[in-house]
């Protein structure tokens, strides 16, 4: 009986064993390649919240509002905006009124054909009279908009703005209005799908909890999708989008950033290192705590970070240090090290002793406690802040992390109970979007609600930023921005680490011909068969 | 019979109300506005106050808490979520087929493992089966369930290729979580049985009816499990209550989005109306599960059923 015990334990191990050992299965992942595909099964790694495209900026909605939605332009990494639904357009001398001549041919996806009404209509509803709020940040400029004729749009801004058509190729998403007030009326808006949009995909069918399928709408201005239908899958959990892909159930995944050597090694995939216009920093409350409201002090922080190290422990490597609080790469208003340090711009490449010597210099020269630092517990924030705490025990500062779910640390950041607070924004379309962090708010704007994280005083910041967001010409502005990053690198308000790129991997006989900063469209996409 | 069954019936209010007294203290003492977890940091004082009257957020918590519970009780209405705009039943009523599908057939797979190799085990005592049987439920109840949920995606469906790794939809798409519930919960009720077995087997009783020479499976199936059973009933009423909201880890390694990934991310969100609406509409349904269990309990066992029938002493 014993003998018969051991030889069952003995083939289950070997059973086990064989299986979980053995080499990697070539067929796997490539179950697509045999067979002609006219769908993709891809995830978003979060429940859709809506499909209204005026009441969300949340990613993941997002991400499906691009393959179901459009703006008047589309926003290109170069910061070219291409014509969409809107074919061009003109500005006035004093550069707050902006002429839209709208595409003809366009039909929505209830099949009527889209007006200058429907355009006008969509940005002044979701901008400014509508109770949608989630996006009015990025476009507080608007004023308003109307369809002077059957095919022009006119757009007024209150102030002149040099990225504000940038950002109605971002958020001002433009619907039937007829379809999208039956809508309303109905009470189905953003809780079912209405055909309303232009976008090269509608939806087939709709679960947020589980599974949303898309398929290609027939009559897309631009020439029907080459992909049919799209199958999203909600899926949380790193590790399962990871193994659904390596077994051929997913086919275009963003990779868990652990996973991402082994996938990027593995010849059945192709992947993709997508740059981002995405800043990691701790934001630094100069005005609850003596040793921060010292320059000295931020600016020794900022020395005795080791960003290099801190991209490979907060984000296995996927990332690159962040020197600028804009990446240079892809946020218009960044700098290099080169450009800064030509310009005599303090770079704080890591250097311990630098910090040591500053803080001495602070008054501190036996080290200092600088209290909590507020991270969302689980993020990659926390592995952040745990090297951070590592490089200041090394320069003699004493710091505590505080852990809190996303809640309670964005009310404790808006309150500004904190000392320290790892946060990240993705600075789109360009540099202007660090304006709500820098800026000054007046006593009536506090009244109105207006807040800044920072919470800030330096008059000579507000004012300089508000004259580069107004300035067009591109010259003038460049050299604006350059004395904005002066003076937010010598202050250290907030101290930037890295910056993320999106790691994408997609089966081997799936074309993505163009992977965007921050964002993907289907409509790019097609299979090799 | 059925007054018994009135009474724990109209107990359930009290749970009810108990359940939501509690979710909805502890939302309110937790940091976070929920205005502007709902329209975002940049949101007007304008638009905040506009949410917080059309929410009633403004009110006092006792009025808001009564209002609650005036239309769960008046109109079953559980709120509607911040987050969707959707009414908090009708997601709950799309997710709780997933969650029950997974629940049960993880304790029936668990169940049928457990008892049987618990009963295997009590009756062969210090045999190599029981030892094999106790060390592979010591390891079994030990793993962690992420951790045998990765495990078992990556043997069927990346080796093997035999069953999906994620997802909703087949039948096949409910074996992996059904695993890996089921087998650290068979661990448990095959430790419960065997020890529960072995109590009922060394009863007078049971002496009595070797001696009287009746064959052994009547007595091990008729006298000692028949009594062994009761305990074991209760063991597995109580886990598929706890899989009901518990089994957050599975749903979301396989991606089958069911009640308890619900109320985590709405806790996260800090979407009260939601969280409030999951957590009551689980604790009904765990009190109907253990009312369920008792009626069973009672039509098992005569002595029980006899306390409740007309007559008989409460």
């Amino acid at each position: 009986m014993k003998k018969k015990a051991l030889i069952v334990m003995l083939i289950a191990v070997f059973f086990i064993a064989s299986a979980f050992c053995g080499g990697s299965n070539e067929s796997s992942g490539t179950k697509a390649s045999t067979e002609k595909r006219d769908s993709i099964n891809l995830t978003l790694n979060q429940v859709v919240e809506t499909l209204n495209p005026f009441d969300s900026a949340n990613i993941v909605d997002m991400q499906l509002f691009w393959q179901l939605y459009e703006t008047p332009f589309f926003l290109s990494d170069s910061g070219e905006l291409i014509p969409r639904l809107a074919e061009s357009y003109t500005v006035s001398e004093d550069g707050l009124t902006y002429t839209l001549k709208i595409k003809e041919g366009v039909k929505f996806h209830n099949g009527a054909t889209m007006t200058a009404e429907d355009m006008a209509w969509s940005l002044q509803y979701s901008l400014k009279d509508g109770p949608f709020t989630k996006k009015r940040n990025n476009l507080g400029d608007f004023e308003s908009a109307v369809a002077i004729d059957e095919n022009t749009v006119q757009i007024k801004s209150k102030n002149k703005s040099a990225a504000f058509m940038s950002n109605i190729a971002l958020y001002g998403y433009i619907v039937c209005k007829d379809e999208f007030l039956k809508a309303r009326e109905s009470g189905k808006l953003g809780i079912e799908w209405v055909p309303y949009g232009t976008g090269p995909y509608m939806v087939s069918s709709y679960n947020p909890d589980s599974m949303i399928v898309l398929k290609a709408f027939d009559d897309y201005y631009r020439g029907k999708a080459r992909i049919e239908t799209v199958n999203y899958q909600i899926l949380s959990d790193n590790n399962t989008i990871s193994v659904a892909f390596e077994a051929g159930d997913l086919d275009f995944i963003v990779v868990p950033t652990a996973k991402w050597s082994s996938i990027s090694s593995d010849s059945r995939f192709n992947t993709y290192l997508a740059p981002t216009q995405h800043t990691s920093f701790f934001h630094v409350n100069i005005n609850n705590n003596d040793a921060l409201s010292n320059k000295l002090v931020r600016q020794a922080i900022s020395y005795g970070i080791d960003r290099e190290a801190m991209t490979i422990i907060a984000y296995d490597g996927i990332a690159s240090p962040a020197y600028c609080m804009f990446n240079p790469n892809t946020v218009y208003g960044g700098f290099t090290l080169e450009e800064m340090k030509a310009a005599g711009i303090t770079t704080y490449e890591y250097n311990p002793e630098k910090a040591k010597a500053l803080l001495a210099e602070a008054g501190y020269p036996n080290g200092v406690d600088i209290g909590t630092i507020t991270c969302i517990n689980g993020s990659y924030w926390e592995k952040m802040s745990t090297a951070f705490q590592d490089n200041m025990a090394d320069i003699g500062i004493k710091v505590r992390i505080e852990l809190a779910d996303s809640a309670s640390c964005r009310s404790l950041r808006k309150e500004h109970k904190y000392n320290l607070a790892t946060t990240g924004t993705n600075y789109s379309p360009d540099a202007s979007y660090g304006y709500q962090y820098f800026r000054v708010v007046t006593d009536e704007e506090r009244a109105n609600g207006v807040y800044s994280e920072l919470d800030l005083s330096n008059q000579e910041l507000n004012d300089l930023y508000i004259e580069a967001m107004g300035e067009t010409d591109g010259t003038k502005r460049r050299s604006l921005w350059l004395d904005i990053n002066r003076i937010i690198q010598d202050e250290m308000y907030s101290i930037p680490t890295f910056y993320k790129a999106i790691p994408y991997a997609y089966q081997k006989n799936l074309v993505c011909e163009e992977i965007n900063t921050n964002y993907y469209y289907i409509y790019n996409f097609y299979w090799d068969n | 019979m059925y007054k018994y069954i009135l009474k724990r019936l109209l107990s359930m209010i009290f749970i009810v109300i108990g359940v939501a007294f509690v979710v909805f203290t502890i939302m309110e003492i937790t940091p976070g506005d929920p205005a502007i977890m709902m329209l975002g940091d940049n949101a007007s004082a304008e638009d905040i106050s506009a949410f917080n009257e059309k929410f009633g957020l403004g009110k006092p918590f006792v009025v808001r808490f009564g209002n609650y519970i005036l239309k769960l009780f008046t109109k079953f209405d559980f709120g509607t979520s911040w987050l969707t705009s959707r009414p908090v039943l009708s997601t709950l009523l799309d997710r709780i087929p997933i969650t029950l599908n997974i629940a049960v057939s993880s304790i029936a797979f668990a169940s049928l493992i457990g008892v049987s190799l618990g009963v295997l085990s009590a009756v062969k005592q210090y045999s190599p089966l029981d030892y094999v049987a106790r060390v592979t439920a010591m390891i079994m109840a030990a793993i962690p369930v992420f951790w045998l949920g990765m495990m078992l995606a990556i043997l069927f469906s990346l080796k093997l290729h035999l069953l999906p790794a994620s997802g909703i939809g087949s039948w096949k798409h409910y074996i992996l979580p059904m695993l890996t519930l089921g087998i650290p919960y068979s661990a448990r009720i095959l430790r419960s049985t065997r020890s529960y077995m072995l109590e009922a087997i060394r009863q007078d009783y049971i002496r009595t009816a070797k001696a009287k020479g009746i064959p052994e499976k009547r007595i091990i199936w008729r006298h000692a499990f028949a009594n062994a059973c009761l305990p074991v009933i209760n063991t597995i009423g109580v886990y598929v209550g706890s899989l009901l909201g518990g089994a957050v880890v599975t749903e979301t390694v396989f991606g089958c989005n069911g009640l308890g990934s619900f109320i985590i991310n709405s806790v996260k969100r800090k979407d009260i109306p939601a969280v409030t609406g999951g957590t009551v509409f689980l604790a009904i349904i765990f009190s109907l599960i253990l009312l369920l269990v008792d009626l069973l309990h009672a039509s098992i066992d005569p002595r029980i059923k006899a306390r409740y029938s007309k007559g008989g002493k409460k």
